[in-house]
């Protein structure tokens, strides 16, 4: 889901460059608010690798097969380190296997990141409300997963379809980006499942993975 | 399963002018250039463009198998949706194919994705395939990216090939206990996996940065500075390749 070079005018990806830099500036000031921000950098670089590898993680869904997009999870467990964390996996997935590109690195970046961002809002809103509950983590869990996949398909369609250099009508547009999004419901709903079963796994294995970075 | 030296850096050892350039000069020579390319729209720019880079990867002396090998995967999908916009633009019909109408507009979409997909593609893999990644990560640290992003690309960078590693074992183990991932309700066991993996990178990682803090670590950043030179010929191939893409702009935005 990465939206490759060559796709979107120069001007977007420049919008999109401006866009990330000050998520990225705003993520960084919050993070240095904190008493160690170096403490924990080993979490967020080993989350950012998860973010990477995951792409090899192949769950088959007769005839093809998908992979966990993490998003929802980076941003459940990392909080504000989330939209570095994810910036520099694009970085590394366009400079090493060119998913995604340079030019659209921006763009990518902020697309994946404001949904991580907002996966985490989510997860700490849902944890709160199941405070005190057997399945807290769980259901937290599942929200995080499904909020960062809708999010990012939403967002993802949205900048494609209207900054692709065709000359589609408004209502075709509309119609398009509502389409494409609906059609992901189902891996919205595997990825919560997923999410939920490694938070659910966390909680009781390493419960420190998930205390999220505040 | 991951074999991301062998396929990326495998001829970042050639000498060519290219590879002798200071790291940082050419990353932003090339990023100057490469971000030109993508404000093109004029067919006439989209010529220049692919030239320039053909030009570029013949003075890098990097085989041309090399380049087709990263472009295949990705120009796969941008083939596929420039398809779509050679036939769901709006515009004049040029001709028909079936229920579907080619238009003018269209054609001019599909050979702009296309074009430009090249050329930056081309540059892009001749700045990866003359540089390594540690060059790249070092250049945007001397070139003031903050602090903490450096030491999280650093981090990552090392974990992407343990966790890869990892993966791997850990994937081989699961088949010789019998494990045939067929459907989706295998997801819980590759969620399992995946906590697994980061349980135990975890606490590799909380180690490492144990030990990393023992030996002086987010103490005194300073301790990252180098003395760093450049040339005057990184100087005049930047000046290159910022006029170059100087020229895009004022043939693109210009009133020619």
């Amino acid at each position: 889901m990465h939206i490759p070079e060559g796709m979107l005018p120069g001007a977007v990806c420049i919008a999109g460059y401006a866009l990330t830099s000050a998520a990225m500036w705003y993520s960084l000031k919050q993070i240095n608010k904190k008493e160690d921000p170096h403490k924990e950098i080993p979490k967020a670089a080993l989350l950012t690798a998860a973010f990477f590898i995951s792409t090899f993680i192949l769950i088959p869904i007769p005839p093809a097969s998908v992979h966990p997009m993490l998003i929802g999870i980076i941003g459940a467990m990392l909080g504000y380190f989330a939209f570095p964390a994810i910036t520099i996996a694009l970085f590394f997935q366009a400079v090493l296997f060119q998913h995604g590109g340079i030019t659209t690195l921006g763009v990518n970046a902020f697309l994946f990141g404001t949904s991580a961002l907002l996966s985490y809002y989510v997860y700490l809103y849902a944890a709160r409300i199941f405070q005190s509950k057997k399945y807290q983590q769980v259901i937290a869990g599942f929200l995080a997963g499904i909020s960062g996949v809708a999010v990012t398909v939403f967002l993802f369609y949205l900048v494609l379809i209207l900054f692709l250099p065709t000359t589609l009508d408004v209502e075709t547009e509309k119609k398009a980006i509502m389409l494409l999004s609906l059609s992901h419901f189902p891996i919205m709903i595997l990825e919560g499942v997923f999410s939920a079963s490694l938070f659910g796994y966390l909680s009781k294995m390493k419960p420190q993975l998930i205390e999220v970075i505040k | 399963m991951i074999h991301i030296h062998s396929s990326v850096e495998e001829h970042v050892h050639l000498v060519s002018p290219i590879h002798q350039l200071d790291t940082r000069f050419k990353l932003i020579g090339m990023l100057f250039l490469i971000f030109s390319f993508a404000f093109i729209s004029k067919i006439e720019l989209l010529i220049f463009s692919i030239f320039v880079s053909f030009f570029i990867l013949t003075i890098s002396k990097l085989p041309f198998r090399f380049v087709l090998q990263r472009i295949k995967l990705p120009g796969l999908l941008i083939f596929m949706v420039a398809i779509v916009t050679l036939f769901f633009s709006e515009g004049s019909a040029v001709f028909h194919l079936g229920p579907l109408s080619v238009t003018k507009e269209g054609i001019h979409s599909f050979i702009l994705i296309l074009v430009r997909f090249i050329s930056i593609m081309m540059l892009m893999v001749v700045l990866l395939g003359s540089t390594s990644i540690i060059q790249i990560i070092k250049a945007m640290r001397d070139l003031k990216l903050p602090t903490l992003l450096c030491d999280m690309i650093f981090f990552s960078y090392r974990y992407i090939f343990e966790l890869g590693n990892d993966l791997k074992t850990m994937h081989i183990a699961m088949n010789m206990r019998g494990f045939r991932s067929k459907s989706i309700l295998s997801i819980p066991t590759f969620a399992l996996l995946s906590g697994s993996l980061l349980i135990r990178s975890y606490e590799q990682s909380d180690r490492v940065y144990n030990a990393m803090t023992l030996r002086g670590y987010g103490q005194n950043s300073n301790y990252y500075k180098q003395e760093t030179s450049y040339t005057l010929v990184d100087c005049i191939w930047l000046i290159i390749l910022i006029l170059l893409s100087a020229f895009i702009l004022c043939i693109e935005f210009g009133p020619y």
